[in-house]
């Protein structure tokens, strides 16, 4: 057996250079999967799903930072039995959403203040929360990190849970 | 004492310094990171707070906390429990290094961690889902009274060495945390039915549903095992059991999180137990049954204000009805524990906390020679603990410093302090460092307990018997523990774990002989020789050794682990100690040597291939010879959320002896194969 720890030890030297993600599709995988995750610490209103099997959508508004990162982020889940489904999207041609990710230097579409629109609004940097937006993404020492907006969320008729809001890196109330 | 929900999260995120409130019990041990094309399907499992803690700048996707954490911790994730085939807690343990679970018979284990291992282990504390199931009746747990649906099992978490200032009293040598998932992640329905040789048959059915803000799940299970090898036919050892239990859950923004859960089992396992009386036959060994039973509730609820700053409360009440041949032992347990968190700076991130204990117990004399007085006691453990972690150089250097203060019915106040040290010179490598003190505060075993030996007939006629008398002023056993520990990240492909520790002891429990033999003349007849005895602190001595536990993933699709543990363990007597033979028998009852090797390959997304291989060497002072054996599993995927596992496990021999047995000869462990079917939806 000890044959076995020497040929893992001498192993380390030949090893295959691994892959090595670049640093932005990494951030955006990560990000993919954090839009994943919130959707299970996020209680929607009863009227905003048509059945109880209706889909879940995540909407990407404009150009997709994500690639298919997202879609096979999503693929095969669900939450509470809605399927989750990815939609790309055009601010002028709005769809029905329950998760909007509106990529960085983007304005918040108007619609999407109002209330109660029922749409968890994820954006990128401190200024999409003083525009109305529920979650932005920040980078913090080279963790993706997240800030919450409560009083957006309430406006929006969302209810966020308490561990959704204990990893926040802080929340606006 | 459990401080455990908090301590949970302390050993999983690598510092103790921990979120105090789970997101949920995704686990993150250092692990290898996989290879990219499985990455966004290891991604999306991860928590909120494991994303939060990738680092995006790097190549390196591990969730940091275990591999920068300054214990020597190794968690065993479900899917682990669920590939290695284990069918029992005790069982699943065999997957951590430097743990020694050797099985007496089919209901029944010793399981110590870096030495000390006993049919209890007085050394090791256990807790499943916050709960302390570590009794203070003979110090140590009945691994055949614990247990849960194995597919709710989230992670158990195993810290080798001592936890004294987050766990403890009585984590002296080790730390086992059972951590089931929480009903969001049990949503759905569960039906898994499993049969062979030695695992006659056992079902399990497990239900979660889910409204708003509210998770629940409920399961029942119930088993039948055979009884193991017995070279005289004398086949006492089958066990049946059955269990149920739920979880539930309410979270929401403003209020926290709230968990209700509990369980309720009854089962009888077969067993053997030596019983003495001052007539004849003086003594004998029983067979029969051990009649287990218990029902147990807990609370809790926890609170995130903002990074940092948590808190959490939880109470729980625990009943056992435990009744052996030679003994009983009814007890209630209210148990409440306060936690909070609190970060006053960028510098320091402080916890402190406080808990009570009161144990109700009831001990109904079985057989005369093993009698506890009074019958009808109550213990108590009242505790506190500070800690402070700093952050020495950001992201590089972490000090922990803590320390624990308890107070017992058995003990005065007794501090367990302790001090870490992280330090990460490169985001492959990781170096700490440890100083422990920690304590075993004295049971009912020592303190209340008289129990007769019989030693035989003298030539005068007498029938003399060793009387072990009740020794109030039995001390807590003392540690002073020194760890050092190592991990390297080679490649992406090679995790290296190396723990190396010296732990100095004193005031161990021996039994000793106490004054001259007597004739007990106010005891009813006939007439018998009593040679008066005690359990004492008459030993110290030191274990060194160390455990290194390589992983390497070739491909994505296999993964091969070892591991190697190496113990030394020396005892002496104190010059005052008339100890009867304690030392030699401890020395002597773990391994010197113990080595696994595992294998996991999937085969396309169909079909699994398990196979492990362990190596235990001789428990000399116990006279069991060494052994190895292996296990092996294939696991197919079928349409419909169907999967069909064949399991076999000890294959390399058709029995063999892993630990002495209470009564009787030695059992031997049977080879067993059983096939498993489940199915979800």
């Amino acid at each position: 057996m000890l044959l076995f720890l020497l040929a893992a030890a001498l192993v380390c030297d030949s090893l295959p250079a691994g892959f090595v993600a670049s640093s932005a599709s990494l951030e955006y995988n990560v990000k993919a999967a954090f839009l994943l995750n919130f959707t299970r610490f996020v209680d929607w209103p009863p009227a905003t799903f048509t059945g109880s099997d209706s889909p879940l959508t995540i909407c990407i508004l404009g150009d997709d930072p994500f690639g298919r990162a997202i879609d096979q982020i999503a693929e095969g889940e669900s939450t509470n039995r809605h399927k989750i489904t990815v939609e790309r999207i055009r601010a002028d041609q709005p769809k029905s959403c329950q998760v909007l990710y509106i990529p960085s230097g983007k304005p918040l579409p108007a619609a999407f203040i109002a209330t109660p629109s029922a749409v968890l609004t994820v954006g990128e940097g401190e200024d999409f929360l003083r525009q109305g937006g529920i979650i932005a993404f920040a980078l913090d020492n080279g963790h993706v990190r997240f800030d919450v907006n409560l009083k957006a969320a309430s406006n929006a008729g969302l209810k966020l849970s308490s561990k959704l809001l204990s990893v926040a890196r802080s929340i606006e109330r | 004492m459990s401080v455990s929900e908090f301590a949970r999260f302390a050993c999983r995120r690598l510092s103790i310094l921990a979120l105090l409130v789970a997101i949920h019990p995704e686990v993150s041990r250092a692990r290898l990171p996989d290879n990219d094309a499985d990455d966004l399907v290891k991604l999306k499992k991860l928590s909120l707070e494991e994303l939060s803690r990738i680092d995006v700048t790097t190549p390196s996707k591990e969730p940091e906390s275990a591999f920068r954490s300054p214990f020597a911790i190794y968690v065993i994730t479900s899917e682990d429990i669920h590939r290695s085939g284990a069918t029992s807690i005790p069982e699943a343990l065999r997957l951590a290094p430097g743990v020694e679970v050797e099985r007496i018979d089919s209901n029944r284990w010793s399981i110590g961690i870096r030495g000390f291992g006993t049919r209890l282990t007085r050394s090791v504390l256990v807790l499943i889902d916050g709960r302390e199931v570590y009794t203070t009746l003979f110090a140590g747990t009945y691994w055949e009274a614990q247990d849960t649906d194995m597919m709710d099992i989230d992670h158990i978490e195993v810290i080798r060495g001592p936890g004294g200032v987050i766990w403890g009293p009585n984590a002296v040598d080790g730390v086992i945390n059972v951590i089931t998932k929480s009903s969001k992640e049990t949503q759905g329905l569960l039906v898994s039915a499993l049969g062979g040789n030695m695992d006659l048959g056992s079902a399990t059915i497990r239900y979660g549903g889910a409204s708003g803000d509210f998770d629940y799940r409920v399961y029942a299970k119930a088993f039948a095992d055979a009884h193991d090898y017995h070279s005289n036919g004398n086949n006492y050892d089958a066990w049946r059991s059955a269990q149920t239990g739920f979880r539930a859950e309410w979270s929401d923004g403003t209020r926290g999180t709230f968990t209700l859960q509990g369980d309720g089992y009854v089962e009888k396992a077969g067993e053997g137990a030596g019983a003495v009386s001052y007539t004849p036959p003086y003594s004998q060994n029983l067979f029969g049954y051990e009649y287990l039973s218990g029902v147990n509730i807990l609370g809790r609820w926890q609170k995130a204000f903002s990074e940092g700053n948590d808190v959490q409360v939880q109470a729980y009440v625990d009943r056992t009805n435990h009744r052996e041949l030679n003994l009983a032992d009814y007890r209630t347990t209210y148990d409440v524990d306060y936690l909070q968190r609190i970060k006053p700076d960028k510098r320091d991130t402080i916890s402190f906390g406080l808990g009570g204990r009161v144990v109700s117990i009831d001990d109904p004399i079985v057989v005369s020679g093993l009698t506890f007085t009074p019958i009808h006691r109550t213990d108590q453990l009242y505790t506190g603990f500070f800690q402070d972690e700093i952050s020495l150089v950001p992201e590089r250097l972490t000090l922990t410093v803590g320390t624990k203060l308890l107070h017992t019915n058995f003990a005065q106040f007794e501090p367990e302090p302790s001090a870490r040290l992280a330090w990460t010179p490169t985001r492959t490598q990781t170096i700490w460092s440890a100083f422990t003190h920690a304590v075993r505060t004295p049971s009912d075993a020592e303190e209340n307990f008289t129990l007769s030996g019989y030693v035989g007939q003298t030539p005068s006629g007498l029938q003399a018997f060793a009387a072990f008398l009740p020794n109030i002023n039995f001390a807590p056993e003392q540690l002073n523990g020194y760890e050092l520990g190592y991990r390297q990240l080679i490649g992406k492909t090679v995790l290296a774990d190396f723990a190396g520790f010296f732990n100095h002891y004193h005031d161990l429990f021996d039994e000793e002989l106490i004054t001259d033999t007597f004739s007990e003349s106010d005891a009813p007849p006939p007439l018998h020789l009593l040679l008066p005895a005690q359990f004492r602190n008459g030993l110290l001595g030191h274990t060194t050794g160390f455990e290194i536990a390589p992983e390497w993933r070739p491909t994505k699709f296999w993964r091969l682990r070892g591991s190697y543990s190496y113990l030394d363990l020396v005892l002496q007597k104190s010059p005052t100690s008339g100890d009867l033979g304690t030392a030699p028998s401890i020395e002597g009852g773990s391994p010197k040597h113990e080595v696994m090797a595992g294998s996991a390959f999937d085969v396309g997304g169909a079909i699994q291939l398990d196979f492990s291989y362990r190596y235990v060497s001789a428990l000399g002072g116990l006279g069991i010879p060494a052994y190895s054996t292996a296990d092996a599993r294939i696991a197919w995927r079928l349409p419909n959320h169907l999967e069909l596992s064949l399991n076999g496990q000890n294959l390399l021999q058709a029995h063999h002896v892993e630990y002495v047995a209470d009564a009787g000869p030695n059992v031997g462990i049977d080879r067993s194969v059983y096939l498993r079917v489940t199915w979800t939806k």
